[in-house]
This record gives C-alpha cells, sequence and structure tokens, in this order.
C-alpha cells in the first residue's frame, strides 16, 4: 500500500516534470556531444564519426582562441563592475526613504527592457557623429573613439551595455539582503566606534556575501550566454573584437553550416560553466557567509 | 560627582507630542540606577539618547561634566548591551568581542589578552570559536556583555538584557550581573519594564511613565514611601490597595465607618486611601466589609482577592488561615501603615510632621 502510494507520488512530482527536461535538456545535450564528435553539415543525410578532430582543430584555430579570450575579458569586465556599482547602489538608496523606490524602479528598468530595443538605442548613442556619447566627451575635450567601428573599443561598448543593463538588477537584490540586516547591528558596530568604512567592511559586506556568490554566479552565466547585445551592437566584428564563444558558435553553426565545430564550441562552453560553478562553490565556502 | 547629568531633557519625533518631557537625573559614579517604567514609557528613548542613538531635541546631557548633545555614540566611549543582543552573526564569539577593539586598532596582543581575560571572567572559553547561532541565550547574553565589559570605558547601559532569557536563567544572570558591578565599579544603567529585576538589582530606582518621571530613589524609599499613585500600583508584586473616602456631615468615610485622617501640611487633602496588601489583616468580627472573590496560595503566604465597597482588595494572610471563596467577612487596616493620596493631582499627600 505504501510503496503503491510512494510510486504515485513519485510520478506525480518527479516523473512528470523530468520529461520537459529529458526531451528539451538531457537528450540535445547528448545529442549535441555526439555531434560534436562528427562532421555534419545541417543539410547531407550522411556524415562521418571524426573522433576528436573538432576539438583540435579549434585549440589551433586563432578565432576560437579570440573568442576564448573575448569571452574572459567581457565576463570579468561586466560581472565584476556590475556586483560592485549594484552594491554601492543598494547602499546609497538604502539610506534615502522617500525617492528610494522610484530611484530603484527608475534603475530596474533596463531590466525588463528587451536587450534588442536597448541594443539598437545604445548603437545610436555610440554613434561617433550624432551620438550624445561622443558630443558630451567632445564638451569636456575627451578623446571620441569610434566606439563600435574600433575593434579596442567595440567590446567595451558592448560591456558597457551589458553593465548598465545588470546593475539596476543586482542593486536590487543587494537591496533586499540590505534590509534583511537587524538595524542593531549597526548601532551596535556604531556603540563601538565603527566608522562608516569599517561598517561597511566589517559588517555590510559579510552579511551581503550570500547575495554576492548567488549573482556572481547568475551574471557568470549570463555574461557566457551573451548574444542579443553583441547580435545587435557589433555582430561579433570588427574583425572579430567582440566575437564570444557563443556568437562564434553561431556563426559556426548557423552561418557557416559546420554543426561538428560549432557545436565543440557549446560542450567547451558548457565545460567552462560547470567548472565557474565548480570554483565559485570551493570559494563560498572560504567567503561566504550563511 | 556626578558622571551623567541630564538636564530638562525632551525629545519629540516630527510634530508628534513629546515622548520624553523635562527629564532631570544626575547620576553618581559607580551607581546602578534602574529605569523602569511599562512599555512605551520612553525609557529606552533616554537609553538610547545618552548613548547617542537618538538625538535629543532639547536639554542638556553632560558626562563627566562635558556636554555630549552634539557627540556621536562612537565617540562617546559608552558601552551597550542590546536587549537582542546585536551580535554580529558572521563572527566568532572571539570576533564579536574583539570587534570594538579591532576597529579601535588595538594591538593584535592586547586584544587577545582583553578577550581572554573576559571570556573566562564570563565562562565563554570553550565557546571562543562558535558562532553566535551554535550558543544558547544565556551564552549569547555573555558575549554582549563581553563585548562591552572589554571596551575600555566605566559607563555601561543595558537595554533589557535578561528579557531574552527564561525565568531561571534570568535570575542567575540578575545575581551576575550585580556581582560583575560589584567587582568592576563602572556605572550602569540598566532599563527594564521587570519590577523584580529592578527591586533586587538598582541601588537607585528611576520609576517613569508616559515620558516622565514619576519617582526617584532607592528600592525600599519606592516600595515604601511611593509618592503617587502611578507608583503605588506599579510597585509591589501585589498592588496597593487604594479605598476611595467619602465626605458627608460626620467627616470623610469609607464604606459608612468614619475614617480618622491626620492633619495634612498646607491644607491639602486626602481622598483616597492606600495600603498593602501585608498591612491588612482579614477579621470575622470587624473592619470594613470584605466578600472572598479568588485565594491565591503561594505556599509561604496566601493573597485573599475580595471586593470591598465595590472596590477590589487583596490581603496578605498567614497560609495556615482557612478561608473559602464567597465568606462574608471582614478587614482591618494597620493605621500606621496608611498612604494618603488626592485622586486629583494622583500625588501623595504627607500628613503634618509624620
Amino acid at each position: 500500500m505504501d510503496k503503491q502510494a510512494n510510486f504515485k507520488q513519485l510520478f506525480v512530482f518527479v516523473l512528470i516534470p523530468l520529461i520537459p527536461l529529458v526531451i528539451f535538456w538531457i537528450i540535445p545535450l547528448i545529442i549535441s556531444v555526439w555531434l560534436s564528435l562528427t562532421n555534419w553539415d545541417y543539410i547531407s543525410p550522411t556524415y562521418e564519426y571524426v573522433g576528436l578532430d573538432n576539438y583540435l582543430n579549434l585549440i589551433n584555430n586563432d578565432a576560437f582562441l579570440d573568442a576564448l579570450n573575448n569571452t574572459l575579458l567581457f565576463t570579468v569586465a561586466t560581472v565584476i563592475p556590475t556586483i560592485v556599482l549594484g552594491f554601492v547602489f543598494a547602499v546609497m538608496l538604502n539610506q534615502l526613504r522617500k525617492t528610494k523606490g522610484f530611484l530603484q524602479g527608475l534603475m530596474f528598468a533596463p531590466w525588463i527592457t528587451p536587450m534588442v530595443g536597448m541594443s539598437i538605442v545604445w548603437s545610436w548613442m555610440f554613434n561617433p557623429s550624432v551620438g550624445p556619447i561622443n558630443q558630451v566627451l567632445g564638451l569636456f575635450g575627451l578623446p571620441e573613439p569610434n566606439w563600435l567601428s574600433d575593434s579596442s573599443t567595440a567590446i567595451w561598448a558592448v560591456i558597457i551595455v551589458t553593465v548598465w543593463k545588470g546593475v539596476g538588477w543586482a542593486m536590487l537584490f543587494f537591496s533586499d539582503a540590505l534590509t534583511k540586516i537587524p538595524k542593531g547591528l549597526f548601532e551596535a558596530a556604531d556603540v563601538e566606534g565603527a566608522g562608516l568604512g569599517q561598517r561597511i567592511r566589517m559588517i555590510l559586506i559579510p552579511l551581503v556575501s550570500p547575495m554576492t556568490l548567488f549573482l556572481f554566479i547568475i551574471l557568470t552565466l549570463d555574461a557566457l550566454q551573451a548574444y542579443d547585445q553583441i547580435s545587435i551592437l557589433t555582430q561579433g566584428g570588427p574583425s572579430g573584437s567582440t566575437r564570444t564563444l557563443l556568437y562564434l558558435y553561431y556563426e559556426m553553426t548557423f552561418q557557416q553550416f559546420n554543426i561538428g565545430a560549432g557545436t565543440a564550441v557549446t560542450v567547451l562552453i558548457l565545460i567552462i560553466s560547470a567548472f565557474l560553478a565548480f570554483l565559485s562553490m570551493i570559494l563560498s565556502k572560504k567567503f561566504v557567509f550563511y | 560627582m556626578a558622571i551623567i547629568e541630564l538636564k530638562n531633557i525632551y525629545k519629540k519625533y516630527g510634530d508628534q507630542s513629546d515622548v520624553i518631557e523635562d527629564f532631570n537625573l544626575s547620576i553618581e559614579q559607580g551607581e546602578f540606577v534602574v529605569f523602569l517604567g511599562p512599555s512605551g514609557c520612553g525609557k529606552s528613548t533616554i537609553l538610547r539618547m545618552i548613548m547617542g542613538l537618538e538625538s535629543i531635541t532639547s536639554g542638556e546631557l553632560k558626562i563627566k561634566g562635558k556636554l555630549q548633545n552634539n557627540i556621536p555614540a562612537k565617540h562617546r566611549n559608552i558601552a551597550m548591551v542590546f536587549q537582542n543582543y546585536a551580535l554580529y552573526p558572521h563572527m566568532s564569539v572571539f570576533n564579536n568581542i574583539a570587534f570594538g577593539l579591532k576597529v579601535r586598532k588595538t594591538p593584535r596582543k592586547e586584544i587577545k589578552e582583553k578577550v581572554t581575560k573576559v571570556a573566562d571572567l564570563l565562562n565563554l572559553t570553550p565557546y571562543l570559536k562558535r558562532k553566535p547561532k551554535n550558543l544558547s541565550g544565556g551564552q549569547m547574553q555573555r558575549v554582549a556583555l563581553g563585548r562591552a565589559m572589554v571596551r575600555d570605558t566605566d559607563i555601561f547601559l543595558m537595554d533589557e538584557p535578561l528579557s531574552n532569557l527564561d525565568a531561571k536563567l534570568r535570575t542567575t544572570m540578575r545575581e551576575e550581573l550585580v556581582q560583575l558591578h560589584r567587582n568592576l565599579s563602572a556605572t550602569t544603567i540598566f532599563v527594564t519594564h521587570d519590577q523584580m529585576e529592578a527591586m533586587t538589582m538598582g541601588d537607585k530606582i528611576v520609576i517613569l511613565d508616559a515620558g516622565k518621571i514619576q519617582q526617584v530613589g532607592s528600592p525600599d524609599e519606592i516600595y515604601h514611601q511611593p509618592e503617587n499613585l502611578f507608583v503605588a500600583e506599579f510597585i509591589g508584586a501585589k498592588k496597593m490597595n487604594l479605598l476611595e473616602l467619602t465626605k458627608d456631615e460626620r467627616g470623610v468615610t469609607y464604606s459608612n465607618q468614619v475614617i480618622k485622617l491626620p492633619v495634612f501640611e498646607a491644607d491639602k487633602e486626602a481622598d483616597i486611601l492606600g495600603v498593602r496588601a501585608e498591612d491588612c489583616r482579614l477579621s470575622l468580627t470587624e473592619g470594613y466589609p470584605f466578600e472572598i472573590t479568588f485565594i491565591e496560595k503561594l505556599g509561604s503566604d496566601q493573597y485573599i482577592h475580595g471586593i470591598s465597597d465595590g472596590e477590589k482588595v487583596i490581603v496578605r494572610e498567614k497560609p495556615e488561615k482557612t478561608f473559602e471563596v464567597g465568606q462574608q467577612i471582614y478587614f482591618t487596616i494597620n493605621e500606621e501603615k496608611i498612604h494618603w493620596f488626592n485622586r486629583e493631582t494622583g500625588e501623595k499627600v504627607r500628613p503634618k510632621n509624620g
């Protein structure tokens, strides 16, 4: 009797939800890994097993190494500023009373706006001749780069857009974490003579660390999967300077129809993501207070 | 010398009426002062103003002769124990106690010495590496205390530090705190709403109600010489019996019996007679009528609750006497222990030369 009930429960609560997961995630994952070991071209009915050739080719391919480099730069340069600025804004807005909600809403707005639409607006903002950014820079006599068409600045333009979008979101999570810290802790620190800097360093930062870890993981995965803004702003260019691994995968798979090489890139992205998740779990034991 | 002086202190939030009204008090070096009052009477507010966590609307706060009104909390060099302890959850017991020293950039060796000494004194040595969430209520309370003690200060403020402990631990901690106070001889202000705590711990008790001082005095003084009706009712395991007196052609009466009034100073009038339960006796034959409604047996004594001429009256009796609920008897009053009050002003009325 009991066992039957248990099986029914197992079926309803575990197996049924597993069906879409298996169909849309696990099976494609296995097929992708398999495809990365072949030379399928997306159209032909036949293909051959080529072993690790796709992976070996990638490692010797400059485009892949550049993309890997770009991905790491893009990830580090978006995740860290987003977390730092999100935290700073959260602390600042937390001091306000009347305008707090309004300003929070304003800062959060980019997150709920579609990336595609924002990217189009930003490509106008970055326009060297009519864009407001260079006009402002010009006012102060600062250099006016050709943001999106210069291979040394294009990735920074994409990074700025990505950080701009994420800061409000991170700020909202930090704000929530801040309001959960008992007020008494700050009073106690005040009584014991801690200044603002010490209070932030010794109490605030450690106590929001679980939130920081959460944001770190989500933002990192987000950065590894960045596609929309690159597609609209630069299409991976100029001369591959904004081509990240995911964009490389897109080009290889859907422009060059080289499914084998493309899926090999995604498998590597998966491995990198898994490695980062593992790393953050280890780091969390040391730096995160629960 | 007064170490803490409060002069004409007022506190107001926005446009609301005063939370604290004309508060005047001076506290001597080494005194254990208890602020006692019901919830919302402003006792914590005053403590927080002394600490610097609340601003002072008007009036003067002086510590060791220096005006403190605009000095921020961190520069006042006062230690405070919070009601919920306010321990830092991410720090070990050691680091919690050491926090104030670390903030002040004390050398590592000195920190270790001081924390070890305090932990030893408070029996916290085995727990120094634990986080607060792995401590019992009593241990957390001692950590909070240790954090205050390790500081180089001789003024301690305590905001209901025992209210989160269970009854037995509270009694033990009460004794320990008094002992500690004797050893450190630091000036201590202790806020509580528990009169047992106040009576057993304080050298001086400040009774507050609705933001105003009702009476300042030793535990004996406030028990035996309450200055007004509030104190008379608030202090004591049982509130004082208050009998309303009426006036007729025979003079002042209670329950149709004439009451002999003393001559009061400065032609003041008394229309309430106050007497404590232990200064009344039950009698089968004489006195004021008394109908027993409830009998409270405490082992060493029994309190007989009853109604007399429409008023609730409590009488303490020896445990061996037997009474029954519903019994119609009488009670008498020890005339030497009567307190006279005026209903309108709420103040005590003193007999001339007495």
